[in-house]
């Protein structure tokens, strides 16, 4: 065996674990990160259709989610599950809703956030859950999801926002993220991107009267998403003022 | 007796979520100012009316905000801002009795559209108009296209000096500290419910071209000057 061949012979397996390394689905890039960083097999974000439906309408106060059309998540995205009449549309968010940058928990399997949206919101802002969705199960990685989506509104897919358009996240029973668990009951509101720090809202976890979302922002999503905090979850009981939104 | 314009449902529906608010309006009233103080005019020192305007919010927001105050002829713009908020204190009347103070900043988008609509109000109470032709005269300026409803966008009425005069009890009250999201021409039901209630949260008010959602705060937008906010 000369020189030549023990080298092609020793690339060839570096190339091969390499592969292999980066294929792997949910592996974790190491100790400080205890969340997968890349996407774990489907069957770990999915949920039993019932179950889905009702964490699901938890999103919002019962006279809302009761009428609303509801959404869960299939082996090929998001699938209508309930035919709504008022026009709002209910769903449980995936840890993909995440911020690009800066996000350990992008494909942590535990998220899970009902949100339900008022039409306006429904016909505008769904649409980037959709989207995302669709990247994240056709195996794209976090970047590569992130130029999906740079394409994606370049291509004109996303609906330009419409004024009034907002989202009810006042479920009990939901899993945001390992720092706040279901957080603290609130409201979203949408408005075109601009430099957030213009309307003065403040970073979550602060006591500002409106918090900005850490994700879309521009990054790519052309929308910045204000949290306002409520003092009630969705089945009326009051709020512990300590929790904090997301 | 009518308020004009969408300061009617504004001010109705605020006094409703001032009622629900009663024990945060209940601790207020001991050190409550009077009447006289709450009104507000062109009289009002200039100092006192930009410290009222700005107070409606977050001082980074206020800080480079264009500030209008109440003058002769109107309103009066006494700084050019750089952040494209508009704040000023915002009036209405019930017939000729001025019934809300409410300082109020405006973002950009609500700066270009609605504040053009409270610029046109004072200027025409200025002249003496009365309020049901003030009324007209904004109704058909959102149809002859002098007024834009607006897109997305909120204005801060956050201040801790948010003043309404109840006619009926006759005496002062506070409205406490609120967001308002543009929303023209949505309905209760764009909110989940079948028509408006002062229980609703969020609130609605005003379903027209300057209809608006209200959602209330867990303090003023300056709040370490909530301590002492009835100096006056």
């Amino acid at each position: 065996m000369n020189r030549k061949m023990i080298k092609t012979i020793t690339l060839r397996i570096l190339v091969l674990v390499a592969v292999l390394c980066a294929a792997r689905p949910g592996r974790a890039a190491d100790a400080k990160n205890p969340y997968p960083t890349s996407m774990a097999p489907l069957d770990q974000y999915l949920m039993d259709r019932n179950d889905e439906i009702a964490l699901a309408r938890s999103a919002a106060p019962p006279s809302i989610a009761k009428d609303a059309t509801v959404m869960v998540l299939g082996r090929y995205g998001y699938e209508t599950a309930v035919e709504g009449t008022n026009g709002f549309v209910c769903n449980v968010d995936r840890s993909w809703m995440d911020q690009f940058e800066n996000s350990p928990e992008f494909w942590n399997t535990k998220r899970r956030g009902p949100v339900c949206y008022n039409p306006q919101a429904a016909r505008t802002v769904l649409p980037i859950t959709l989207i995302r969705t669709k990247l994240a199960l056709a195996g794209r990685s976090k970047s590569d999801m992130n130029e999906g989506m740079k394409a994606a509104i370049e291509k004109g897919e996303l609906p330009v926002l419409e004024p009034g358009g907002m989202a009810y996240m006042l479920s009990k029973q939901g899993f945001l993220n390992s720092k706040c668990g279901n957080c603290a009951p609130h409201l979203m509101f949408y408005v075109p991107v601009k430099d957030a720090h213009t309307w003065g809202a403040g970073a979550l976890g602060s006591d500002a009267p409106v918090l900005l979302s850490p994700h879309f922002n521009g990054a790519p999503e052309p929308v910045t998403e204000f949290i306002v905090p409520v003092t009630e979850w969705s089945d009326g009981t009051p709020a512990n003022t300590d929790d904090h939104a997301h | 007796m009518k308020l004009t314009g969408w300061m009617k449902a504004t001010f109705a529906g605020l006094l409703s979520i001032a009622a629900l608010c009663s024990s945060a309006a209940a601790q207020d009233k001991p050190n409550e100012p009077t009447k006289e103080v709450h009104t507000i005019d062109a009289s009002t020192p200039r100092e006192r009316q930009i410290e009222l305007a700005l107070s409606a919010a977050p001082t980074e927001v206020s800080g480079k905000a264009t500030v209008y105050i109440l003058g002769a002829k109107g309103y009066e713009k006494v700084r050019e801002g750089t952040n494209g908020f508009s704040c000023l204190i915002e009036r209405s009347f019930k017939e000729t009795i001025q019934v809300s103070a409410a300082p109020a900043c405006f973002d950009a988008e609500g700066s270009r559209t609605l504040a053009q609509t409270i610029l046109r109000r004072e200027e025409l109470r200025a002249e003496g108009k009365p309020e049901a032709e003030i009324k007209d005269d904004i109704a058909q300026g959102f149809k002859d296209g002098r007024f834009k409803v607006p897109g997305p966008g909120f204005l801060y009425i956050m201040s801790n000096e948010n003043y309404f005069y109840d006619s009926d009890a006759k005496q002062w009250g506070v409205v406490p500290p609120h967001l308002m999201f543009y929303a023209p021409y949505k309905t209760a039901k764009d909110l989940g419910y079948e028509a408006i209630s002062p229980t609703m949260v969020p609130y609605l008010t005003y379903p027209g071209p300057e209809g608006l959602i209200v959602v209330m705060a867990k303090k003023p937008a300056q709040d370490s000057s909530s301590g002492d906010s009835h100096k006056h």
